[in-house]
């Protein structure tokens, strides 16, 4: 009797499970799981979106490997990611370290650095635009005041290097000239949006260090900076772990910030990859050719994130 | 005693100015863009780099009104994202729920691919997620700008998380005052849940409000689009007037700083509680 009390419950659990996650997996089959397939299709076709599909095997991707404008999207991609990574984990993190301390005004703090992450794209493009100006811009007016000729934060494709170094009065090689001004202009109003995220979970990851840990390195005489490095950052570790890997893949969908200001100009300086792949698809209707583009976008992020998981998953403490 | 005290003193002190100084470069853009917004043509070439307008005047406010339909942009990215909100909460809470606590078959490898669907670029799928809207005649309608994103990977496994932290006690409890599985989860876990919810809340209304490249693709008619795509329209068509485009960007801000304040507090809480710092 009992037991089959049983059967009959763990039948109505079996059915209560399908369809409480029905709703869940009907979309994400229908608009994540089916396109997915579709799209590694498209990739071997050629197609404008109208007319037939034409299969034309591996053509998109031996293209896509002789575009120099592919070329420049992907060195582009990279230069922006590591500039961006690098530079947001260690600023957030300072900030989430400083901010883990009982001082006054923590509230007000944490939301102010949280500000530019609730502010889209769009709306945080258009004020640094407005930063960048070559005239009446805030950042040149500061420049000047400080004795520095202005620049053309987003419409320079010279090098930064080359810019830094002309400046000087020094010629350096064109590919020592590093990432386009442009790029790096726009990799800092990337950073200023992003950083607050990054914090944010950070801060999570440091309340949950228990304060009885740091009370006992003081008794046994720990300074500050012993106690940063053998105590704070080895617990904080999974949740380095999780934002490094966040911020690579973020860093690779960069778009919004490039198709707001500077679509990707001068001179191709600042075309990244979803950009490229947004104007090939969607301008000039090369759907098969711009798929194909976005399944090496797929395929880079997958290789990055699983060597981040071998090389940095070992050095994780849980 | 008293020497650590000025020591600690000196040490807040310090600690305050640097985080002034980050704070100061975190809202400046802000408090540029809204000082700008609130100055007539004139100051603006005038005096750029004046904080405070000499003279504060909504024309701008009232010019981006008059240029641009932003009302209906406002009105239909509010219709989009409370719409995906409320249903991301529902949808994502119910299989969440399921994945946390049912036991049914296939549940590890159907829970890993949804989990495997958060690396896909939402760029690698969108010519295909058009291309479905398009066969049902979607495209150029709301519901292309809301079904796609009508449940989340992402909202699943945030909940999922949380809900394997309450204690299974709870639910025996429960269940013997003959309550069964959708009465536990919104009479009893969801009243739990609430730190965890409005976490899941303030990221996908954030989300979609912020959301540029979908309507893009998807809205021809004017009609149906979103704030930010309107916002960005408006910069194409007028060529650049500073003060009008800082009214509208504040005008797109504002809401997403009210949820992001009245949420604030279960949002931190959300946050520090969840698996969302361990992946």
């Amino acid at each position: 009797m009992k037991s089959n009390n049983r059967t009959i419950n763990y039948r109505g659990e079996i059915r209560s499970a399908f369809l409480f996650i029905f709703p869940t997996y009907i979309i994400i089959l229908i608009f994540v799981i089916i396109p997915v397939i579709i799209a590694f299709y498209i990739s071997f076709n050629k197609w404008n979106l109208l007319g037939h599909m034409k299969f034309v095997g591996l053509l998109n991707y031996k293209k896509l490997f002789h575009s120099k404008q592919f070329w420049k999207a992907l060195t582009n991609t990279f230069w922006y990611s590591f500039i961006t990574v690098p530079v947001g984990i260690f600023l957030s993190l300072i900030i989430a370290l400083l901010l883990n301390t009982k001082i006054r005004g923590l509230a007000i703090y944490r939301a102010i650095y949280f500000l530019p992450v609730m502010t889209s794209f769009v709306a945080a493009a258009f004020i640094w635009q407005w930063i960048f100006q070559f005239q009446n811009g805030i950042l040149n007016y500061i420049l000047n005041f400080i004795g520095i000729k202005p620049i053309a934060w987003l419409n320079e494709p010279k090098g930064i290097f080359t810019l830094i170094f002309e400046r000087l009065g020094i010629n350096i090689p064109s590919w020592l000239g590093g990432p386009s001004v442009t790029l790096v202009s726009i990799s800092i109003m990337s950073i200023w949006k992003n950083t607050g995220y990054f914090m944010i979970i950070f801060l999570a990851g440091l309340q949950a260090i228990p304060n009885t840990l740091y009370e006992a390195a003081e008794i046994d005489g720990a300074g500050p900076v012993k106690r940063f490095f053998n105590i704070t950052l080895p617990i904080l570790s999974p949740t380095t772990y999780f934002v490094t890997i966040m911020a690579v893949i973020m860093s690779f969908q960069v778009f919004e910030q490039v198709a707001v200001t500077t679509r990707g100009g001068p001179l191709n300086s600042s075309l990244v990859l979803v950009y490229f792949i947004y104007q090939r698809a969607f301008k000039f209707l090369e759907v098969g050719y711009a798929t194909s583009a976005a399944y090496i976008l797929f395929a880079i992020v997958l290789i990055l994130t699983y060597f981040q998981v071998k090389i940095l998953g070992k050095r994780v403490h849980y | 005693m008293i020497k650590k005290k000025t020591k600690r003193l000196i040490y807040h002190t310090i600690l305050h100015l640097v985080l002034i100084t980050g704070a100061t470069i975190m809202i400046f853009p802000f408090l540029w863009g809204i000082s700008t917004s609130l100055k007539d043509m004139r100051e603006v070439l005038a005096n750029p780099f004046q904080l405070i307008p000499k003279q504060i005047t909504v024309i701008n406010y009232k010019n981006v009104v008059r240029s641009i339909p932003i009302v209906r942009f406002f009105i239909n990215s509010l219709i989009v994202s409370l719409t995906i909100t409320a249903s991301q909460l529902f949808t994502c809470s119910l299989s969440a729920y399921a994945f946390a606590r049912l036991k049914f078959p296939m549940r590890e490898p159907l829970f890993y691919i949804l989990l495997g669907t958060m690396m896909i670029p939402q760029h690698v799928i969108m010519i295909p997620v058009y291309i479905i809207l398009n066969f049902f005649r979607l495209i150029d309608t709301y519901a292309a700008l809301i079904v796609p994103f009508l449940s989340s990977a992402f909202g699943t496994f945030l909940l999922r998380q949380y809900f394997m932290s309450i204690p299974k006690e709870l639910e025996e409890a429960a269940t013997l005052d003959g309550c069964g599985h959708l009465c536990f989860l919104f009479k009893i876990m969801l009243p739990i849940a609430k730190p965890i919810l409005a976490t899941l809340a303030i990221f996908s209304f954030m989300w979609s409000w912020n959301n540029y490249i979908w309507p893009l693709i998807v809205t021809n008619r004017i009609e149906i689009r979103t704030l930010q795509y309107g916002l960005a329209m408006f910069k194409e068509e007028g060529g650049i007037n500073w003060g009008q485009l800082m009214a509208g960007t504040t005008i797109a801000t504002i809401p997403l700083l009210v949820i992001f304040l009245i949420a604030q507090k279960q949002f931190i809480k959300g946050i520090t509680l969840t698996g969302l710092k361990e992946g």
